[in-house]
């Protein structure tokens, strides 16, 4: 980041202000943008997510606000989540409770700063950037506890710990399928392992050898279980939890939760793209499209499949989501690694 | 070691597989109307709701008498002078109470009372729900039977 404020935004507003107060009016100015491209796709796939349920259901979804296919309902309903009462039970821990949704979006909030969107269209570039992302990443749960505990409520406090240890088991399989990302790219750097997978679609990581193929996968599915998504939403589990973690929230703190899920799921889907699918550089060696959208259409697409696959399937229980992780993933993961490290070598 | 690996691919072919029905259900043309700018087209003999051709009623009060649930009543007087013209003073049915079982419709003889096809109605009354064919006062005379 301090490349790109010095280099492009720095020298032609020096001399405005004191150079170390600049600084900090131009890094506020770059979260603002950062905050509002999140905000921006949010409010897409929450309108995006109705659509596609409701057409897998057979029926319309939204059609009346804003004219056109009901475009504008997410805007209505943030209207209306910011201008609900904001209720903080009797029984909660106070300050638990107003800090937690604030760590859970802070935290998918800080994975973007590492995300580069093209090859010379980055915050910062990082050298151990995917490694900064899984530690950071997973503050989430720590704010996710946070808010289980301080509701002092039954079903939230079940899905918290439901949550913690999903996210904590899960983030086993999917370190390990990054590390196959990273052994054959041998760089932690997001820009440098994107550059590895330049030149066409045979190139990308996903089709190097079958083991990136099967590491693929379980990153996919490995994150919908960290970002909390059906099939693996056990913290939420309306049949069972009425609605988990978030069950005391409304209003605008429900919103920052409902906002750092769609956020993270946004963000997933960009590392998976970046990591597998080739980040800014399309199927063709030589296309004129920007590399931005390249990226953007991929991990859009992949938001999609998250979502299909919501739709699809039923919700497991919580001795089969312990199974699938360490007895099928781990091991897959394991295999994964083990089997390109030795391609890699030969 | 086999069962494990069985699930396994069972497990990732069956997702597929379900994953395939959805995306066929994603691309079919949604089931829902908008309901007050687009309606379904009712069925030929669906039963909503009941009225009367006051022109045509003979005034021979079968409706009345087969009416499971007595919602329909009629009064009938005759001209004192020619006692074969009849007038017709009252013709009520009570919508709360029918059931639109349509067994008044079936044996009239002229097809006066008639199912008709609208189905939006709204009453903020019990009185309202009585529908009046006849105002207050007014006489109607009866057509003369075939």
């Amino acid at each position: 980041m301090l490349t790109l404020i010095k280099e492009i935004i720095y020298p032609p507003v020096s001399g405005f202000l004191p150079e170390s107060l600049l600084l900090i009016v131009i890094m506020f100015a770059l979260a603002g943008l950062v905050f509002a491209f999140i905000l921006l796709a949010v409010l897409f796939f929450t309108w995006m997510e109705r659509k596609v349920s409701a057409h897998i259901q057979s029926r319309l979804g939204p059609m009346y606000t804003g004219g056109w296919h009901g475009w504008m309902q997410p805007l209505a309903d943030g209207i209306k989540l910011l201008t609900k009462e904001d209720i903080v039970p009797a029984g909660a821990d106070r300050a638990l409770f107003i800090l937690a949704p604030f760590l859970v979006l802070g935290s998918a909030f800080a994975v973007y700063v590492a995300l580069p969107l093209g090859g010379r269209l980055f915050l910062a570039d990082l050298n151990i950037g995917i490694y900064y992302i899984l530690a950071i990443s997973s503050l989430g749960a720590v704010g996710i506890i946070m808010a289980g505990w301080a509701s002092n409520n039954k079903w939230s406090l079940l899905g918290a710990m439901r949550s913690a240890a999903q996210i904590v088991s899960y983030e086993v399989p999917v370190a390990l399928c990054i590390l196959t990302v990273v052994v054959i790219a041998s760089s932690l750097s997001l820009r440098e392992i994107v550059e590895a997978q330049a030149g066409g679609i045979y190139r990308w990581f996903i089709f190097r050898n079958p083991f990136t193929f099967l590491a693929f996968g379980i990153y996919f599915l490995g994150s919908l279980a960290e970002v909390n998504r059906n099939p693996f939403d056990m913290s939420e589990a309306e049949s069972e939890l009425v609605a988990g973690f978030h069950t005391e929230y409304s209003g605008i703190r429900f919103s920052l939760f409902f906002l750092a899920e769609y956020a993270n799921m946004l963000a997933v889907s960009l590392i998976a793209a970046i990591l597998f699918l080739g980040g800014w550089y399309g199927p063709l060696v030589d296309s004129e499209i920007p590399g931005a959208l390249v990226l953007i259409l991929k991990a859009l697409f992949l938001v999609f499949v998250q979502m299909w696959l919501r739709f699809t399937l039923p919700r497991l229980r919580v001795d089969q989501l312990m199974h699938v992780c360490w007895k099928v993933f781990v091991p897959l993961a394991f295999l994964s690694l083990i089997g390109a490290s030795v391609l890699e070598l030969v | 070691m086999r069962t494990y690996l069985k699930d396994i691919c069972l497990a990732v072919i069956t997702v597929l597989q379900s994953m395939r029905v959805t995306l066929h259900y994603l691309f079919r043309p949604s089931i829902t109307l908008q309901y007050p700018d687009e309606k379904w087209q009712l069925p030929e003999r669906s039963r909503s709701s009941l009225a009367v051709d006051l022109d045509i009623c003979t005034a021979c009060k079968i409706c009345q008498l087969s009416c499971p649930v007595e919602c329909i009543s009629i009064d009938v007087e005759r001209d004192p002078q020619d006692k074969k013209k009849r007038y017709m003073t009252r013709f009520d049915i009570d919508f709360s109470k029918c059931m639109l079982c349509s067994l008044c419709c079936d044996p009239c003889p002229s097809g006066a009372i008639h199912m008709t096809p609208i189905y939006e109605r709204v009453f903020s009354s019990r009185d309202e729900m009585v529908s009046h064919f006849i105002k207050e006062g007014e006489r109607i005379k009866a057509a003369a039977e075939k």
